[in-house]
């Protein structure tokens, strides 16, 4: 029974799922249609963090980059909230968690900068910095309703759906990357989103009435997202940075698809998140579908 | 008769003499041609994975006359791994395991030497791995100190030493338990230096 528990995919599977389900419906119906509805994305934030808890334990003060993920996933995840909370518009929020997440990769890799010149790390981070203005902006712009009451917004769904299908294509690529931690703790953002979508979706079928993203979820959760990608890119020589990129494509196709949302009657309403996810879902795929395919044989070591 | 006794012991006192000087507290270089730094650790207890480190450097501070004041400094680059299959390499690279890309070294400075025979040792000292500092023991040989056979102004000496270390207690590989890659690493090592 203890080695159930202690299982990988109970701890980064299972068990934030269920943290995050309960979190999202307790936040949504005790906060109701305006707060409850913009803050429930608040248990994706909580379901992720006990996921690190169970997965790699707190470290502080934090050395190795693994161990930094958590304190600047909880930092992205407290400054989404205080930006929701002061109703700052989310595209000012993107242009702060764009600020916050350069200061992050500067935390991440000081001891590497430390050791002088290093033109291939200079361009990592530059290319992190770009991914960074990409995701924030593209998830800024799928929801672009920074109103409480999102009833018959899109966005909000439509940006779920790309968080989770980045989150698991995140996680194969840094599996077959060599980085099962990673891997892991990408798989459980995925988990969460799913929680969130699935409680998301049934409210939006049933009645129209889906929950907000606002910077909760584009700072907060674009910004876990972010930071597990960027120890993966800098950290791991073996993962695919082109794979990674390809994941891009997922929020700018998440931008572009924005029309195939129709809402309106029942069907579309139930049909479109799921045609729009299909859409998004195809650069995560293929990311996948490449690390997979260029796999070195599993020869068991 | 005397006399040449007499110059046969001076001789001999030279000897000696220049043999304790050449000891006093000299620096020696380690020679990254023979320094190997091989490890075992159990696997699933099925066998033991061996592997070795294939970059070393460091020098040691010898003082024959008192050698509990030597000094041994020793670097590896981590990303040197090699346990002979390139998929594991790449894994034990990985922040899974040594990290190397943001703890390119491992480091050993010593701290003590205890001589426990008459060419053996303990030496005590702190191994820097993965971005963590415990002390750790070598139980330490000195196998033999001589000139180069060809060149005879170049002179030689060696030490071979295990050690056991905790990948655990250095954070090495966390997400593995002991039952499938052991927590125990035996440490070989071989090193031969050049006295400076």
């Amino acid at each position: 029974m203890q080695g159930f528990w202690q299982s990988p995919e109970v701890q980064g599977g299972v068990v934030p799922f269920v943290i995050a389900f309960v979190l999202v419906a307790l936040i949504r119906f005790g906060g109701g249609r305006g707060l409850g509805a913009r803050l429930a994305i608040l248990g994706v934030g909580i379901g992720f963090l006990a996921a690190y808890y169970l997965l790699e334990s707190i470290t502080w003060p934090a050395v190795s980059s693994k161990q930094k993920v958590f304190f600047i996933a909880a930092a992205f995840l407290v400054a989404g909230l205080f930006f929701d909370l002061v109703r700052l518009p989310a595209k000012v929020g993107a242009v702060i968690g764009l600020v916050g997440f350069i200061a992050a990769l500067y935390w991440l890799t000081e001891r590497n900068l430390a050791r002088g010149p290093d033109t291939t790390l200079i361009l990592q981070l530059a290319g992190l910095a770009i991914a960074a203005a990409v995701v924030f902006f593209s998830l800024a712009a799928i929801t672009p309703s920074d109103a409480w009451d999102e009833t018959g917004n899109t966005g909000p769904l439509q940006a779920g759906s790309v968080m989770l299908l980045v989150a698991f294509a995140g996680g194969a690529v840094s599996f077959f990357g060599a980085f099962i931690g990673m891997a892991q703790l990408l798989i459980a953002l995925g988990a969460v989103f799913g929680a969130w979508m699935l409680l998301h979706y049934l409210g939006w079928a049933a009645a129209g009435a889906p929950m907000g993203f606002g910077n909760l979820g584009t700072v907060g959760t674009g910004g876990v997202w972010l930071t597990c990608v960027a120890v993966m890119i800098l950290f791991a020589g073996s993962v695919n940075p082109y794979a990674t990129a390809l994941l891009l494509l997922s929020f700018i196709l998440g931008v572009l698809a924005r029309p195939l949302a129709i809402g309106g009657p029942a069907r579309g309403r139930l049909l479109s998140p799921i045609l729009y996810g299909i859409v998004v879902a195809l650069p995560a795929a293929a990311a996948v579908a490449w690390v997979i395919l260029t796999a070195e044989p599993d020869t068991g070591y | 008769m005397l006399k040449s006794k007499f110059i046969a012991l001076a001789a001999g006192a030279a000897l000696l003499t220049g043999a304790a000087t050449a000891q006093a507290a000299d620096t020696w270089k380690v020679d990254p041609a023979h320094a190997f730094v091989y490890y075992k650790v159990s696997h699933f207890g099925w066998s033991n994975n061996m592997g070795r480190f294939n970059k070393i450097s460091g020098s040691i501070v010898f003082d024959g006359k008192d050698v509990t004041t030597s000094k041994v400094m020793l670097e590896i680059e981590a990303a040197s791994i090699d346990s002979a299959h390139e998929a594991r390499d790449k894994h034990l690279k990985s922040p899974d395991f040594f990290n190397v890309k943001e703890f390119p070294t491992i480091k050993f400075v010593s701290t003590k030497v205890e001589k426990t025979g008459d060419r053996t040792g303990k030496i005590t000292g702190n191994l820097t791995m993965h971005g963590q500092t415990h002390e750790v023991t070598l139980d330490v040989t000195w196998n033999r100190m001589s000139p180069h056979f060809r060149q005879k102004d170049r002179i030689h000496t060696g030490f071979s030493a295990v050690a056991k270390v905790s990948r655990l207690k250095w954070g090495i590989g966390k997400k593995f338990p002991p039952q499938a890659i052991g927590d125990e690493i035996t440490l070989f090592i071989e090193i031969e230096a050049i006295k400076q």
